[in-house]
């Protein structure tokens, strides 16, 4: 039985994000994944509420920090937890800026960011097949 | 004979004369026999008055400075006023010589001339000091022109009064053309105010002055000039004015911009490439995690050793990548330092289980340990942490046996954390030059251990950055130790 939380991956890097939704899958979690800003906002007003949302902050045609001012603007979407995949930069000071929740710099081990997800994702999901 | 009364009125005249003059003074009759002899002669040719008084004045005078006078005294007594400067003498002893000026005026009494008097000043010492200023003053002309920077001397009014010839060769103008103000007819007219201002509150102040500005060429090109002004004062102690000193800092600006631009380049390059490359390493790793995630059953130990492998080549390269981006942050002083209050132990402790396995697959033993009660300690915990870690992951690169030690200790008031193996040790010669970036003892052509050299440079450097030190002991053969000494950082508000 698959859970009802839901993780949104956010990246432009097709490798990344197919790879990462396929291994949070096999730990139970369910996930959508979005290619840029524009297109995870999309899914944010129209589709249900992902318990966190994983963000990449270098994209094209919306970047991280453009999709974080749009879910800025309606509450709802302000409070779901942001954990920033981040491959370079001020870590600190992007986290803080963006209101993010944590950061898991790339490359990062699966380990690190499941325990990142666990701590924030309140929602039950199914146990784990491994 | 003259009257008494007369001859008194001669003395009486004389002395008064002799009372107010700086010089020796000597009054003779009309038969130019000496009437009145002033102390200061006697100091000046070494006869008393008693001696001379009522001798003939060329008895009484030495014979070289009779000679100079009686001429002048015989004037005086037909009315004559008359003065010398500058006369020149030798008496005996032979050697003895000088120079004296000398003036002689006729002595009336009931508007007869009846004697004349002489007022002589020694200017020998006088001669002297002033030769010995002007040789000192065409020694300095000597130096300020031979010298290579541009000089220049103000007034107390900031008028400026002196450039050297290397200034005027290098502005093309004469020194009336500089003269007071007009060297600022040279300064590049967008720097004029502030190098006027700069000077004037220099002036006011009387504080040294540094200041950059562009000034004329003889070839019309602006070059950058470096000037360095710092007030002078007399003997005395009094204010005089100011004296500078400037440099063409052209080249060196020049230079200076070409690397702030090829640092921002450097930095901008290695940003990228970072952010390339973690990219399809996280793709790497991600699949390394699926491989064994989805098909361990159908592995081989083999192939399970293999993948173990990949991921630890994997993670060292990640490791190189944050290295080389943490040592270009720390050199260009991009890395922030945010210091709060934090517990060591807690901090240190996840450290060294994130290590554990790797010194495992060592066969290293790894022991955490730590003082009774540390106190907590206001530092930046990432900091911290990227220095352990490296300071722990080149114990275990460089240990093929033994043991792995991780001390947090409190004693006198200071933090320490110890990181101590039993590896090869560094020689005495050797343990400067490792805390060097990209110095590895290892020659690179014959190089076995992995990295970039860049692990021991990072610490000292965020060491530094936390206000703290490293410190390093250790033994060939026996191992290392490398402690880090931290203070208590101040909290920001």
């Amino acid at each position: 039985m698959m859970s009802s939380c839901v993780v949104l991956i956010v990246d432009d890097d097709d490798d990344i994000r197919d790879d990462l939704a396929h291994l949070l899958e096999r730990r139970g979690y369910r996930t959508v994944t979005a290619s840029n800003g524009a297109a995870a906002l999309d899914y944010l007003t129209t589709a249900a509420r992902p318990c966190v949302v994983l963000l990449d902050l270098m994209m094209p045609i919306m970047d991280g920090w453009a999709l974080r001012e749009e879910m800025c603007k309606h509450s709802a979407l302000a409070e779901i937890p942001i954990i920033l995949l981040t491959g370079a930069g001020d870590l600190a000071r992007d986290v803080a800026a963006l209101g993010a929740v944590t950061s898991v710099t790339k490359p990062f081990q699966l380990t690190t960011l499941l325990d990142a997800i666990a701590r924030h994702c309140t929602a039950a999901r199914s146990t784990p097949e491994h | 004979m003259i009257p008494p009364s007369v001859a008194s009125s001669l003395e009486f005249t004389a002395s008064l004369i002799a009372q107010t003059s700086h010089g020796g003074v000597f009054a003779v009759d009309r038969a130019l026999h000496v009437v009145f002899w002033s102390p200061a002669m006697e100091q000046l040719w070494g006869r008393s008055a008693a001696a001379v008084v009522g001798q003939p004045v060329l008895a009484a005078l030495p014979a070289a400075v009779a000679d100079r006078s009686v001429p002048q005294l015989d004037r005086a007594l037909t009315g004559v006023a008359c003065a010398e400067r500058d006369l020149a003498y030798e008496v005996a002893p032979p050697g003895h010589a000088g120079s004296f000026d000398a003036a002689y005026a006729p002595l009336r009494a009931d508007g007869e001339i009846v004697g004349a008097v002489a007022v002589i000043c020694e200017t020998t010492r006088r001669r002297v000091t002033e030769q010995q200023l002007s040789e000192t003053e065409q020694r300095f002309r000597n130096m300020a022109d031979a010298s290579p920077v541009l000089l220049w001397m103000s007034r107390t009014d900031s008028l400026c009064t002196f450039f050297n010839q290397t200034w005027l060769d290098f502005t093309g103008r004469t020194m009336a053309q500089e003269w007071g103000v007009g060297w600022a007819e040279g300064v590049h007219p967008e720097d004029l105010e502030r190098c006027l201002q700069t000077c004037v509150d220099a002036f006011n102040a009387r504080h040294v002055f540094e200041m950059e500005y562009r000034l004329r060429r003889a070839d019309g090109e602006y070059r950058w000039i470096l000037d360095r002004g710092t007030p002078r004062y007399a003997a005395d102690g009094t204010f005089a004015g100011f004296i500078g000193s400037c440099i063409d800092i052209t080249d060196r600006r020049t230079i200076e911009a070409a690397l702030r631009k090829a640092l921002v380049v450097k930095d901008e390059f290695l940003g990228l490439v970072s952010h390339e490359l973690r990219t399809p390493l996280t793709t790497l790793q991600l699949l390394i995690e699926r491989l064994r995630l989805e098909d361990v059953e159908r592995l081989s130990s083999m192939q399970v050793g293999l993948l173990d492998r990949m991921d630890t080549a994997t993670r060292r390269l990640a490791h190189m990548i944050e290295s080389v981006l943490h040592y270009s942050r720390m050199q260009s002083g991009k890395l922030r330092v945010d210091p709060r209050e934090i517990d060591l132990v807690a901090e240190i402790e996840p450290l060294v289980d994130e290590v554990r396995p790797s010194a495992a697959r060592k066969g290293l033993e790894l022991v955490a340990e730590a003082s009774p009660a540390v106190p907590p300690i206001v530092s930046d915990p990432d900091v911290l942490r990227l220095i352990v870690s490296n300071l722990v992951s080149n114990a275990i690169k460089f240990t093929a046996q033994g043991r792995i030690g991780v001390a947090v200790l409190h004693d006198g008031g200071l933090h320490r954390i110890a990181v101590s193996d039993t590896g090869r040790g560094i020689p005495a010669a050797q343990q400067a030059r490792i805390f060097e970036p990209f110095e590895q003892l290892e020659p690179s052509r014959q190089k076995h251990t992995p990295g970039v050299g860049l692990g021991l440079a990072l610490v000292r450097a965020m060491a530094d950055a936390l206000g703290g030190r490293i410190e390093l002991v250790s033994e060939p053969g026996v191992g290392s130790t490398f402690t880090v000494v931290l203070p208590q950082m101040t909290l920001r508000p």
